[in-house]
């Protein structure tokens, strides 16, 4: 895969409206290939939409630019995890879209999707049932869907959120694997201190762009002001978040 | 010798209770409509099962009677009476749970009465009000040729639209999202899963009568969730207890006089309770067995 200059991820003066609310307006960035970045910003700040933006699944004005397949991972909690299936089911539903219409996953499906299980470090874990798994578990298992539709753009909404610690590491591997063989990849997060650590792309969201660029830059106390509002608190000089997080992502 | 006369005498016995419905046209044509009947609707319950969307299955199966019984009225095919109802009613529900102050549950609750009175109504009001204990509990043992042949229209439809699009349909009923972001025309995927259940439960109105009728779609669904870990084996094992319930219920009409749509509900039941034994704590077991794999790993 190789690096390219051009941007593979781009929106210009990008507005989108739910309900008759603007969600988000005028966002224009670029993302270039083999970038990591990281989108920020309080709850209903537009994280989502802009991914589903980006998807093509909601309507928007301005232009969306998104070069080669995308793979999507949507919120852990948009899926019913009562649904029977295993991990290794989980992972084989990434191949469908290329086996298209009435054709079943074969022999070569089933071993790549074992390939990718040991990626996401759930090999011992294929015919778990994925309500049985735990959060950290069901997050690699969707990850690994991901994997397995082989796509150019990999946008993950929220993919650390309520994880345990060793799936976390697990994930920022694959993450960064991603990215180094030249994808993009777009992860929504709350967590602030740990995107500045593992991103090396930052667009804080506020229903419209407020910042765009390296940590340094963005991570700035005028800067996030300006995003959270009175939900950011400053301590001896440094900045520390109330993680909107604890409000809403208990019983996850 | 006695003991062994005493064998010979109970197996002809069995297969008499066994072989002597079959000896009889209208039984012959009643188990075959209730075996296409219930693997139809034991297949398609198990997506409205992990759809959850039972009560809007409920609803349909009792809405269906005003499709019915405009189709009657107007001389229009049973089944396109009974999709437009479905579709109705899936719609109405929808627009009504738009409403941030009602929920889907209040929806179906107060559209269900509602459509099934208006289906009585109808009937009352023009000369179909004999068919309305027909249309309520069914008339399996007065099958036709006619309904045979729509039963296996409707069976023959599910397999090759499960064959089609069975994974497409299984993605969307896991992940809503990433089906649509992946590309697949999650609204046209839905309407065909309605338009087939909205069939079939109106060819299974002859079967087993409206009010019956949710037994029939969800009882072997949930049976083989019980016992199932995967959907393609719970699809398989719901198919095959529909049609194992249809034919037991009706060796209970026949040898008990039990009328046929009660006495194959009451098989279902019995099926869903040895489901609920055999796969009970399914997945805590699963996860102690993990647990104790896990311990033995390390």
């Amino acid at each position: 895969m190789s690096i390219r200059a051009s941007p593979t991820v781009a929106a210009g003066g990008l507005s989108v409206s739910l309900g008759g609310r603007e969600v988000l307006s005028d966002v224009s960035f670029e993302l270039s290939a083999g970038v990591f970045a990281g989108v920020l910003g309080p709850n209903g700040a537009g994280k989502t939409t802009l991914l589903r933006a980006l998807l093509g699944t909601v309507a928007h004005r301005g232009s969306v630019r998104l070069e080669g397949r995308p793979a999507y991972v949507p919120q852990a909690g948009a899926i019913d995890a009562g649904f029977p299936i295993d991990a290794l089911g989980v992972v084989l539903m990434g191949r469908y879209p290329r086996l298209g219409w009435r054709r079943r996953p074969g022999a070569e499906d089933r071993r790549r999707s074992l390939e990718i299980l040991e990626q996401v470090g759930l090999a011992a874990e294929a015919r778990v049932s994925f309500g049985v798994l735990s959060g950290g578990q069901r997050q690699r298992a969707l990850v690994g869907r991901a994997l397995a539709q082989e796509g150019d753009v990999l946008l993950l909404d929220e993919p650390l959120t309520g994880v345990d610690a060793p799936s976390e590491a697990v994930l920022l591997d694959v993450f960064e694997a991603q990215r180094r063989s030249g994808r993009t990849v777009v992860m929504t997060t709350h967590d602030l201190a740990q995107a500045a650590r593992v991103c090396d792309r930052l667009l804080l969201l506020n229903r419209s762009l407020v910042a765009d660029g390296r940590s340094d830059e963005v991570f700035r106390p005028e800067v996030l002001q300006r995003a959270y509002g009175g939900e950011l608190l400053l301590v001896d000089g440094q900045t520390a978040l109330l993680d909107d997080a604890h409000h809403h992502h208990h019983g996850r | 010798m006695v003991a062994a006369e005493a064998h010979v005498v109970l197996a002809i016995a069995v297969l008499d209770w066994i072989a002597e419905p079959w000896g009889a046209g209208f039984m012959r044509r009643a188990f075959v409509e209730a075996v296409l009947c219930g693997a139809t609707l034991g297949a398609l319950g198990c997506f409205v099962l992990v759809r959850r969307l039972s009560f809007l299955g409920e609803s349909i199966s009792h809405t269906i009677v005003l499709g019915a019984a405009l189709a009657l009225v107007l001389g229009l095919p049973l089944g396109l009476g009974g999709v437009l109802v479905a579709v109705a009613t899936a719609g109405l529900t929808g627009v009504l749970a738009s409403d941030r102050r009602l929920s889907a549950d209040t929806a179906t609750g107060i559209l269900l009465p509602t459509l099934f009175a208006a289906g009585v109504a109808v009937l009352a009001l023009t000369d179909g009000s004999r068919r309305l204990d027909d249309l309520l509990f069914g008339s399996i043992l007065g099958v036709g040729t006619g309904d045979l042949v729509l039963a296996g229209i409707v069976a023959l439809a599910v397999l090759i639209v499960l064959w089609g699009a069975g994974k497409e349909l299984a993605f969307v009923a896991f992940d809503r999202a990433s089906a649509r972001a992946l590309g697949y025309r999650v609204a046209l995927l839905d309407a065909v899963l309605l338009t087939l259940v909205a069939v079939a439960v109106t060819a299974g109105l002859r079967a087993v009568g409206s009010i019956l009728l949710a037994g029939l779609l969800l009882g072997p669904p949930l049976a083989a969730r019980l016992v199932c870990r995967t959907f393609w084996p719970m699809v398989a094992v719901a198919a095959g207890l529909g049609a194992a319930c249809g034919l037991g219920g009706l060796y209970l009409t026949w040898h008990l006089a039990i009328g046929a749509g009660p006495a194959i509900v009451l098989v279902v039941a019995l099926v869903v309770g040895l489901a609920a034994l055999a796969g009970a704590g399914g997945p805590k077991r699963e996860a102690r067995g993990r647990a104790v794999r896990g311990a033995l790993v390390r």
